[in-house]
C-alpha cells in the first residue's frame, strides 16, 4: 500500500548552538524572528527556544485591555498534520507535540521606553505571518516541480 | 581562591531576568538582587544534585539542580568564565560542571522527562526547554491533551501564560 502524505526528514531551525542570533531581543527574552533560517526564538522560562517556520501552523493575537496576546499554533498529529501541506513530517509516535503557546505583553509605555513592550509581540506577529508566506510560496513551487 | 563572587549577573525568577549579585563560597551560593523587591536565592552546596554549564538568556549560564528538586539558574557569564567555575565546584564542593548543551534543531515535538518540579523537553536526543512546576498555576487534560497556564509576571517583557500540549493515547494509557 501506498502511503497518501509523503513521510519528509523534518528541517532543522540550526546545525549548531553557534549559529544561534545574538540580538538583544534574544538576550532580553523577547520574541526573535530570525529570517535568515526561517526560524522564530520564543522565550521559555529563561530558554530562547527555536521553531522552524515549517512547524508553525497559525498565529493570531488579540488586545484586551491593556495587554496584546499572542497565540501560535503548531502543527501536530489529529486535525492538521498532513493537511494545508504542513507538519507532515517524520517523527516518533510517541513524541509530546507542543500544539500551542500564548504570550502576554502590556499595551502600556512606562517613562523612558521608547515603545510598549506589546510592539514586540505586534513585530513578531508581522515577521512570523512573512516568513511564513515566503515559507508556504517556495514549498508550493517545490511541490509543483516535483509532480 | 577561596570564594568567586560576581556583581553582575541575573538569576532566572518565572520567566524573567532578575539582575543581582551571585557569590559562592565553600558554604553557600548566594544570590542577592539588586533591585529590593528582587527573589533573593541561598543554596547549601551539601543540597546541590547537578550543576550544568549552558546556555540561557542569549549568554552563559550555570544551572543547579537541588536534592529537593528545584531549579535554580543564573545567567550572563561570559564562556572564559567556564573553567574558573568548573575549578570551584570540583574543590570547593566536589562536584563536576557538567556541559549541558540544548537542541536548536527547532522541532515542536519531543520526549517530556519529569525530574524532581522540573518538567524537561527532550528534542532530537537534547534537551530543550525546561518548565520549573512552581511556575504552574493551573493543569488542565482533555483528550490527549494537556494545558498549563502559569502564574503572571509583569515583570517579564513578554510573559508566557499558556502552553498546551498534544499527549499520544499511548502516554495516557
Amino acid at each position: 500500500t501506498q502511503e497518501k502524505v509523503k513521510v519528509r526528514k523534518a528541517p532543522v531551525s540550526y546545525k549548531s548552538p553557534g549559529q544561534l542570533p545574538r540580538e538583544s531581543e534574544v538576550k532580553q527574552l523577547k520574541i526573535y524572528v530570525d529570517k535568515k533560517y526561517e526560524t522564530i526564538i520564543l522565550p521559555i522560562f529563561g530558554i530562547p527556544t527555536p521553531f522552524h517556520i515549517a512547524t508553525i501552523k497559525n498565529i493570531s493575537t488579540s488586545v484586551e485591555g491593556d495587554f496584546t496576546y499572542l497565540r501560535i499554533n503548531f502543527f501536530h498529529p489529529g486535525a492538521s498534520i498532513g493537511k494545508e501541506g504542513g507538519g507532515s513530517f517524520a517523527y516518533n509516535p510517541e513524541a509530546i507535540f507542543l500544539k500551542e503557546l500564548t504570550y502576554r505583553s502590556t499595551n502600556v509605555r512606562e517613562p523612558g521606553e521608547i515603545s510598549a513592550p506589546s510592539s514586540n509581540l505586534n513585530t513578531a506577529f508581522r515577521l512570523i505571518k512573512d516568513i511564513q508566506k515566503k515559507y508556504k510560496t517556495r514549498e508550493a513551487e517545490q511541490k509543483e516541480m516535483a509532480d | 581562591m577561596d570564594f568567586l563572587e560576581y556583581a553582575d549577573v541575573s538569576c532566572e525568577h518565572r520567566g524573567s531576568m532578575q539582575s543581582g549579585k551571585l557569590k559562592l563560597t565553600d558554604e553557600k551560593v548566594q544570590f542577592k538582587p539588586h533591585a529590593k523587591s528582587g527573589k533573593a536565592d541561598l543554596i547549601p552546596p551539601d543540597q546541590i544534585d547537578v550543576v550544568n554549564w549552558q546556555r540561557l538568556a542569549g549568554s552563559w549560564g550555570i544551572r543547579i539542580f537541588t536534592k529537593d528538586g528545584l531549579l535554580h539558574r543564573f545567567a550572563g557569564f561570559k564562556e572564559a568564565e567556564r573553567e574558573r567555575l568548573a575549578k570551584f565546584f570540583t574543590q570547593y564542593y566536589k562536584m563536576d560542571l557538567l556541559d549541558r548543551e540544548l537542541s536548536v534543531k527547532g522541532w515542536n515535538w519531543g520526549a517530556a522527562n519529569f525530574n524532581g518540579s522540573a518538567l524537561s523537553f527532550e528534542v532530537g536526543k537534547s534537551d530543550s526547554y525546561e518548565i520549573p512546576l512552581p511556575y504552574v498555576n493551573q493543569c488542565n487534560h482533555g483528550k490527549n491533551e494537556v494545558t498549563l497556564e502559569f502564574h503572571q509576571n509583569d515583570d517579564a517583557p513578554v510573559m508566557l501564560c499558556e502552553m498546551r500540549f498534544h499527549i499520544p493515547a499511548s502516554e495516557l494509557a
